[in-house]
């Protein structure tokens, strides 16, 4: 049951809110199934419980609201034991489905649920046998008047004098349980109903402390409506003012018009001056970039300027909330039925929904949040300021900060201010019903209550977006502007000096800017082990799930549209890649299964690797795999099932191709790799920011061309080529790559190509192609602009980014290229033979590997340009020295003649490992790798030839620090060269390789492989 | 009478609204779209903007001896697009139009001082080219 005309806005937030507390909790839940929770999770549990049930009520969800209390009461009681057995965590976790079932809009009728949960909870207290104080308060005082469910437990109802007293009801029905021991002592009187109404939503602990009155009510008087940053002053004791505290100091009155005008620009009190019209901080219009002229609103509202009744101001000062909360013009929330008896117009203290000063931001988040409803609230009628003597709000309860603040504004305040109390005033409803816990609840809602340690804003994409936008043309105008003043003679010093200094700045600037875009993978992460439990659970198998890397950073737009596919990922993993217990364990395995989500940063791409030690594909696929050159296609073929039968759980390889399909669309890479009876990984490689892209731009014809970096593996000069079946190929290191003109791929006219063109190399799907261009033209990281919708249905383009010179450059997907040529190869053109396979696979020795060598570009490095296609003939500008996929031919490197040791490379990361392995192998070394540290023993121990190893730091199952301990422990080979190639490169992580025994340590990040490589000659010459 | 923007358009005089333009300008560097319709000409790049060019004499199905070489900023419902044509004539009153036109790209022609000329229907345009409102 919704309230119809509840706020969208309001809503949503508390949608929002609602969907991130239960996730918190399902994590403790998990945790507590697991016998891992400690006494503070557990109260975080029940703080979430508690405010879920308030802001439920609040909004009329009063099923809701029963159900959260229900879960609230276990947790009460969890709460007060200090613990929470784990057989309770079941129950619970489908209690917080069905929340979230709930919140997302479906009906699902949650009596049998409330009704299992409150047999669970008299069990619990009987249990308690003669459970002292606790039971008591259960069962005793007033234990006649509980409602149904078992016993006093049930009732729960710390009423000691039969009728509900202060707690207990705060949703209304008696016959929850009820957080009445806010303060762990149901006997007192309770202070989420601090005002003595158990019908309302208390934010209880608003100053985190449930034994005292509580903060929301700051003034002590919870009738009224406290403005939101009860606590600006840091005292929740102490009556709030309205918000703002603009000018430091929470006694005054702070009217959002500072300065005193309502129609103003307002106040964010940027400069701290409350006195002088402010851009809101508060974005109060969404806008940040204006003065905030609470009064845009304003204007509608104060006809006649200043006293006005009406909204306007509270429209204002709501609005600012609501919009700092959501960024979103505010609307102001009607007035919501859900209140306790009388409530009516709900109260809004204008001034109290101010938002906190500039100085303040999280403050905005806040203070709007829990605005919004009140904001909404009609004004009763205007009071003169001489109705709000601060005696006033104990009748009218809707009292908002403004009698508060009548005698602060009598302290000499702007004179403004009894106009602004005026109009604060105006919204004090004549109808006194108590709103506080409207605006507790949202405040609640808003993320009062949570830790305080989160600090943030809610801004629109849009902006942050439009931000980077200009970020990137700024910098597009300096680079223009260097160059003309660059090729000017004599420029002066000081200006060479303020050129280069812009250009810090300039660089930081863009950095800060996409890190606004960007979110760590946590934010989507969060969900997962929830599912993937659930899911292991109803098919039997038994998962263990990690998640490794989650502070790893992404672009949220990017993030965003990974929930899916991970979660498909997860659920193949889960159902067609782990065997069931007995299954594993006569293949020798654990009985307990294995996956892993791992993000890794790679420089301006992340890598995030779904993998695990199922039964991995079949040794069919495999050959399959080899046929086709790819397993990510052969896999990716709908309806395609590696479990040998087709479930209406999607067969392992069923949606992949949509992961697939997705992943291409963001300019990144997709990769599977997986070994018969081992195990599969599936690598999704993207890139940080989609905003701001890191492109290869080449010319072709008249036209600029960018291919995404993370698309190009390599670039190579076409010069001796072989042509068969009308098909023109090329040998790369003993490989065959199909070449093919860039124009005629995309369709573009272009007269015909010099005579040994440069080729980008791409890859996607485990495809290379190498696309022939006129010139290449340099990397440059540019600002992705969409074609616009006119152009939409056209296929293969990013985008399109304009240059320097202001040209524009289409940017093609590396991956619609491939495709586009193997229709076109297969018959998809006119073609005189038979299609057969346009290109031969490139042959792996490893069963079902992606080709080998297949080198991703290496994090932070930029690519090399030109490479000999054939030992000895370089055709093009020197490799770039810190490029990794800088890798020569594979005959004799023009350079140093190899050592005849083998060297032992132990990654992880396929990509890297096989990045590392080419560097390695055109240097002259042979090579062994390993996955992890136990592999690497195993080979250490095989193979006597290993002369040194090169290893990562973090890895699954033993990581370089201990493996390089085990092997300093080893007799026969303590002495072994170690190198750890990593990107933790803090002091701290080389003390300890050190400590360890590592020779040597390389930073990841900045990979140079002539580093890796002379350290390397170095170890092994001494 | 409303206001138009009466401009030339392979040698053919047109008029579309003043409500659907929001700039002229010179035609400039317009970049080709492989693969796109033929109809759109390529993009533009309007102060930081990538907006699609229309060849709107094709579009209308006739064809000029010139290329053109101005470009008409159009909008019709939140839809944009640059329409090239050889120039613009003037801006100014028109009568409605009176009679029917042939083509479901106008909203009709009228004969004003001699000249025959057909009043474009944006919304038409934009829906020719697929462009979802």
């Amino acid at each position: 049951m919704t309230v119809p005309d509840a706020d969208a806005e309001l809503l949503q937030l508390f949608q929002d809110e609602t969907t991130e507390r239960l996730d918190d909790m399902d994590t403790a839940l998990l945790a507590a199934e697991a016998r891992n929770v400690s006494a503070d999770t557990i109260d975080a549990l029940f703080r979430n419980a508690h405010t879920i049930k308030g802001a439920a009520g609040i909004l009329g969800f009063s099923d809701m609201a029963a159900l959260a209390h229900a879960v609230e009461d276990i947790l009460s009681v969890a709460r007060l034991r200090g613990d929470l057995r784990p057989d309770l965590a079941a129950p619970l976790l489908r209690a917080t489905a069905a929340l979230r079932a709930r919140v997302n809009g479906a009906a699902a009728p949650f009596e049998a649920l409330i009704a299992e949960l409150k047999t669970g909870l008299a069990a619990l207290d009987a249990g308690r046998a003669g459970a002292g104080a606790e039971a008591g308060a259960w069962a005793g005082t007033g234990a006649g008047t509980h409602g149904p469910g078992a016993g006093p437990a049930a009732g729960a109802e710390a009423v000691p004098a039969g009728a509900e007293t202060v707690p207990a009801r705060a949703d209304g029905d008696p016959t929850g349980a009820e957080p009445a021991w806010a303060d762990g002592d149901p006997t007192g009187a309770e202070p989420a109903w601090a005002d003595g109404d158990p019908t309302r939503a208390e934010p209880a602990w608003a100053d985190g402390d449930p034994t005292r009155a509580e903060p929301a009510w700051a003034d002590g008087d919870p009738t009224r409506a406290e403005p939101a940053p009860a606590w600006a002053d840091g005292d929740p004791t102490r009556a709030e003012p309205a918000p703002a505290w603009a000018d430091g100091d929470p006694t005054g009155a702070e009217p959002a018009w500072a300065d005193g005008d309502p129609t103003g620009a307002e106040p964010a009190w940027a400069d701290g001056d409350p006195t002088r019209a402010e851009p809101a901080p508060a974005w109060a219009d969404g806008e940040s970039t204006r003065a905030e002229r609470g009064s845009t609103e304003g204007e509608n509202m104060f006809t006649g300027g200043g006293a006005g009744p009406g909204p306007a101001p509270l429209a204002t000062a709501g609005s600012w909330a609501a919009r700092a909360g959501t960024g979103r013009p505010a609307s102001l929330p009607q007035p919501r039925p859900a209140f306790g008896p009388g409530n009516g117009a709900p109260t809004a203290p204008a001034a109290t929904a101010d938002p906190p000063p500039a100085g303040e931001p999280p403050r905005a988040d806040q203070a709007p949040a829990g605005q919004p409803p009140r904001a909404g609230q009609a004004p009763a009628s205007p009071p003169p300021s001489a109705d709000l003597p601060p005696a006033a709000p104990p009748g009218t309860a809707a009292g908002p900060p403004v009698p508060a603040t009548a005698p602060r504004a009598a302290t000499g305040q702007a004179p403004a201010a009894p106009a602004h109390v005026t109009a604060a005033a105006a919204h004090v409803p004549a109808d006194s019903s108590p709103q506080a816990s409207v605006q507790a609840v949202p405040a609640g809602a808003a993320g009062w209550s949570r830790d305080a340690g989160r600090r943030s804003v809610r801004v629109p994409a849009e902006k942050i977006d439009h931000l980077l936008d200009l970020v990137g043309e700024v910098m597009q105008d300096r680079r223009r502007l260097a160059h003309a003043l660059g090729a000017a003679e004599g420029l002066p010093t000081d200006a060479a000096d303020e050129l280069s200094a812009g250009e810090r700045m300039l660089g930081e600037l863009k950095d800060s800017a996409v890190g606004m875009r960007t979110l760590p993978v946590s934010m989507i992460t969060g969900p997962l082990p929830r599912a993937v439990r659930d899911l292991a659970r109803t098919i039997g198998r038994e998962v263990e799930f990690t998640v490794v890397g989650a502070e790893t950073e992404l672009d949220r737009v990017i993030l965003e549209s990974l929930s899916e596919p991970l979660t498909h990922l997860l659920r193949n993993a889960v159902i067609h890649g782990i065997e069931p217990p007995a299954e594993r364990e006569l293949a020798g395995k654990p009985a307990r299964g294995r996956i892993e989500l791992r993000a890794v940063p790679r420089g301006g791409l992340v890598e995030i690797t779904v993998s695990d030690d199922g039964r991995g594909v079949s040794a069919a696929i495999v050959e399959e795999a080899r046929r086709e050159g790819s397993l990510a296609d052969v896999l990716a073929r709908a309806g395609f099932s590696t479990a040998g039968e087709v479930t209406d759980l999607a067969g392992r390889g069923v949606g992949l191709d949509a992961v697939k399909a997705h992943v291409h669309s963001l300019g990144g890479r997709f990769e599977v790799s997986s070994e018969p009876g081992h195990g599969m990984a599936v690598s999704l490689l993207l890139p940080v920011a989609l905003a701001l892209l890191k492109v290869l731009l080449i010319q072709r014809g008249e036209a600029v061309f960018g291919l995404p970096i993370a698309g190009v593996d390599e670039v190579v000069t076409v010069d001796a080529t072989t042509t068969l079946q009308g098909r023109t190929s090329l040998d790369l290191r003993g490989r065959s790559l199909p070449v093919v003109d860039l124009a005629a791929v995309i369709g573009a006219d272009a007269r015909p190509l010099p005579r040994k063109p440069p080729a980008l190399v791409l890859t996607a799907d485990g495809r290379w192609l190498a696309a022939a261009c006129d010139r290449l033209l340099g990397e440059e990281e540019v600002v992705v602009k969409p074609l616009g919708p006119l152009l939409a249905g056209v296929g293969g383009y990013l985008g399109a980014a304009i240059l320097g010179d202001g040209r524009i450059a289409l940017l093609v997907e590396p991956g619609a290229l491939i495709r586009g040529h193997r229709r076109t190869t297969r018959g998809g053109l006119p073609a005189p033979l038979p299609p057969a396979r346009a290109v031969p696979a490139p042959q792996d020795a490893g069963p079902a590997r992606p080709a080998p060598d297949s080198r991703a570009a290496a994090p932070g490095t930029t690519l090399a340009t030109a490479r000999p296609l054939a030992p000895g003939k370089a055709a093009l500008p020197p490799d770039r020295d810190n490029s990794a996929a800088n890798c020569p031919g594979a005959g004799p490197a023009p350079a140093s003649p190899g050592e005849s040791g083998k060297i032992l490379v132990v990654e992880d990361s396929f990509i890297v490992r096989e990045l590392q392995r080419c560097v390695l192998e055109s240097a002259g070394h042979a090579v062994v790798t390993a996955s992890d540290g136990r592999e690497a023993l195993d080979a250490l121990a095989r193979d006597e030839q290993i002369e040194l190893v090169v290893t990562d730091l973090e890895m699954p199952r033993l990581g370089g620090l201990e493996l390089t301990r085990t092997i300093r422990a080893d007799e026969r080979r303590s002495s072994l060269p170690v190198v750890m190639v990593t990107s933790r490169g803090s002091e701290e992580d080389r003390r300890r390789g050190m400590e360890a025994g590592v020779d040597a340590y390389i930073d990841k990040q900045g990979f140079q492989q002539s580093a890796l490589l002379a350290t390397i000659t170095q170890l092994l010459g001494r | 009478m409303n206001a138009y923007v009466r401009f030339l358009v392979a040698e053919e005089a047109y008029a579309v609204s003043v409500l659907n333009v929001l700039e002229v300008a010179s035609l400039g560097e317009v970049t080709p779209v492989p693969g796109a319709p033929r109809e759109i000409l390529g993009v533009r790049n309007l102060r930081g903007k990538i907006l699609p060019v229309i060849d709107l004499a094709a579009l209308l199905g006739t064809h000029g001896s010139e290329a053109p070489g101005r470009l008409l900023v159009a909008e019709s419902e939140g839809r944009q697009a640059g329409l090239a044509i050889d120039e613009v004539t003037e801006v100014g009153e028109l009568a409605e139009p009176v009679e029917e036109a042939e083509s479901a790209l106008l909203t009709g022609t009228l004969l004003q001082e001699g000249n025959l000329i057909g009043v474009l229907n944006m919304h038409a345009v934009m829906d020719a080219l697929g462009v979802p409102a």
